[in-house]
């Protein structure tokens, strides 16, 4: 793309690009990071990542701040003006991720009190992990304005909610079994829950992109994993 | 009625049907509907001289519609927008080939009398220029000449309907008879528009009308070309992208003397085709 005539118009564009990035960063380090606490009964990043979730909150605010600022004085069109709405809806999207992980990491430290419960947070981290690579990619997609990258990632959504749905499951059996696991358990569920909608907001990122980039509204039904072509659906949550 | 002479015998519109060069408006657009082709332009190349201005442009121009051409300085938009009314026939060394028909008819036959052509496309240019006249007898004098009205009282009718149509009628009722170059560059811009439609016009054409004019003139005068729109086809020439964006309904884009792309102005100013057009309204010219 050629060069603003305004210089620093194209700067602050860029800026804006940028910062959406870095907060990215941080938004996909955080939900690593709370998915790691649970794993690991790791307490004191369980806290730093409560504590962090202040800093993308200052961020989407601060994006949004220079964006409006960007449309009140250059009047941005097209392309450009995709570009600014763009960094306010990702911002708002990696906003919301930041506190889905921190209420991950909240649980993280409720269960660090009780017993440790290995093969229900070894799926929690799987799940966490699958998720943290979806955001990877639409981020590293967003950042290098890919289209097809970011399709990819709107494309393999189900994969996220198969996942939730193999775990809700899991969870079910365990508390029939237990109940005294219900407390623990009911966590863990909320944590999966969680990390499904971090997932959502991924594809929800991969559609603003599709947007800024070619200028169309994504119009397509997201594949989604069907509960009755599954095995014992008559207990799956949807 | 006078002006019929580019009028198709039978009345119809005879270049209404499908163009090639301009698509139908898309159904998203259905807020503002746009006319059928009043003015069709085919291969129209201006040449100043031994310069070529102008580059075969085929461009249809809709009816009760606001058609904005932009582009950079030089890039043909005004040319292009006085081969429209056959001003640049007094230009001695310019030559014009292609064709432009109004309503079906090519305005340069040789049978077109420019002057009676020039009543029914009117023209407001970038400076207004009211007539060193009084008010009253700037809006009556193109009535007068053309004979379009028959008595004192009609002439007085067709005076205050054109200046309350330009929207100047209560600013200036009481002093009719005082000079229009008294008046402020906003309301002299509103009495040239006035003494245009005098005459009836089917067609305004506007030469970047605002460029002299503070905010809120320019806001009267974009308010005004939204409500002429409902009885005339218009087309504006203007550097100002915002404006274009705001009074129009279709876009054409010239640079270098050719016509890049042409659309809907929502689409020209949200998701243009041609990359030269993206650059240029996006600020990115070089």
């Amino acid at each position: 793309m050629n060069q603003h005539t305004v210089k620093a118009y194209g700067d602050e564009l860029n800026q804006l690009t940028a910062e959406v990035a870095r907060m990215g960063g941080l938004a996909e380090a955080q939900v690593a990071d709370a998915v790691d606490s649970v794993a690991r009964r790791d307490v004191a990043l369980a806290r730093a990542v409560v504590e962090r979730d202040a800093r993308l909150d200052a961020m989407h605010r601060d994006i949004e701040k220079k964006a409006i600022r960007l449309i009140a004085l250059r009047q941005p069109v097209a392309s450009d003006l995709r570009r600014a709405l763009a960094s306010m809806k990702l911002a708002v999207d990696l906003e919301r991720t930041g506190d889905l992980a921190k209420n991950i990491a909240k649980r993280a430290l409720i269960l660090a009190e009780g017993e440790p419960m290995q093969p229900l947070t070894r799926s929690i981290e799987r799940m966490g992990k699958l998720v943290s690579m979806r955001l990877r990619d639409v981020l590293d997609a967003y950042a290098a304005a890919e289209v097809d990258r970011a399709m990819a990632v709107w494309n393999t959504d189900d994969e996220v909610d198969e996942h939730y749905n193999s775990l809700f499951r899991e969870l079910l059996t365990y508390m029939m079994g237990d109940p005294r696991t219900i407390t623990a358990c009911t966590h863990l569920l909320f944590m999966a829950k969680n990390l499904e909608r971090i997932g959502d907001h991924a594809t929800n990122i991969a559609e603003t992109i599709y947007y800024e980039i070619t200028g169309q509204e994504f119009i397509g039904e997201r594949p989604r994993w069907n509960p009755d072509d599954a095995p014992g659906a008559d207990i799956g949550p949807n | 009625m006078k002006f019929n002479i580019l009028r198709a015998p039978d009345g119809t519109e005879s270049s209404a049907g499908a163009s090639p060069v301009m698509a139908a408006p898309t159904a998203a657009h259905a807020a503002s509907p746009v006319g059928p082709t009043k003015i069709q332009a085919r291969d129209v190349s201006v040449f100043y001289g031994d310069k070529q201005a102008l580059y075969e442009v085929s461009l249809d121009i809709p009816d009760k519609t606001v058609t904005a051409l932009i582009g950079p300085s030089g890039c043909g938009k005004s040319t292009f927008l006085r081969t429209m009314n056959r001003m640049n026939d007094t230009i001695s060394h310019c030559r014009v080939t292609g064709r432009i028909e109004m309503d079906g008819e090519d305005i340069n036959a040789r049978t077109v009398d420019p002057v009676l052509l020039r009543a029914r496309v009117g023209m407001v240019f970038q400076k207004p220029n009211p007539f060193p006249k009084t008010i009253y007898e700037n809006v009556a004098y193109g009535p007068r000449i053309h004979g379009l009205a028959s008595s004192k009282a009609e002439l007085d009718a067709t005076v205050e309907a054109s200046l309350k149509r330009a929207g100047l009628w209560e600013e200036v009722a009481d002093r009719l008879h005082s000079p229009g170059t008294g008046l402020s560059g906003g309301q002299q811009q509103r009495l040239v528009i006035a003494r245009a439609i005098a005459v009836e016009p089917e067609v305004i054409l506007m030469d970047e009308p605002c460029s002299a004019l503070d905010p809120i003139a320019t806001a009267k005068i974009e308010e005004l070309i939204d409500e002429l729109r409902e009885r005339y086809c218009i087309v504006i020439v203007t550097h100002s992208m915002a404006q274009a964006a705001r009074v129009s309904q279709r876009t054409a884009f010239f640079h270098l003397g050719r016509l890049v792309e042409t659309g809907d102005t929502e689409e020209i100013f949200t998701n243009p085709r041609e990359r030269r057009t993206l650059d240029y309204i996006t600020g990115r010219f070089g």
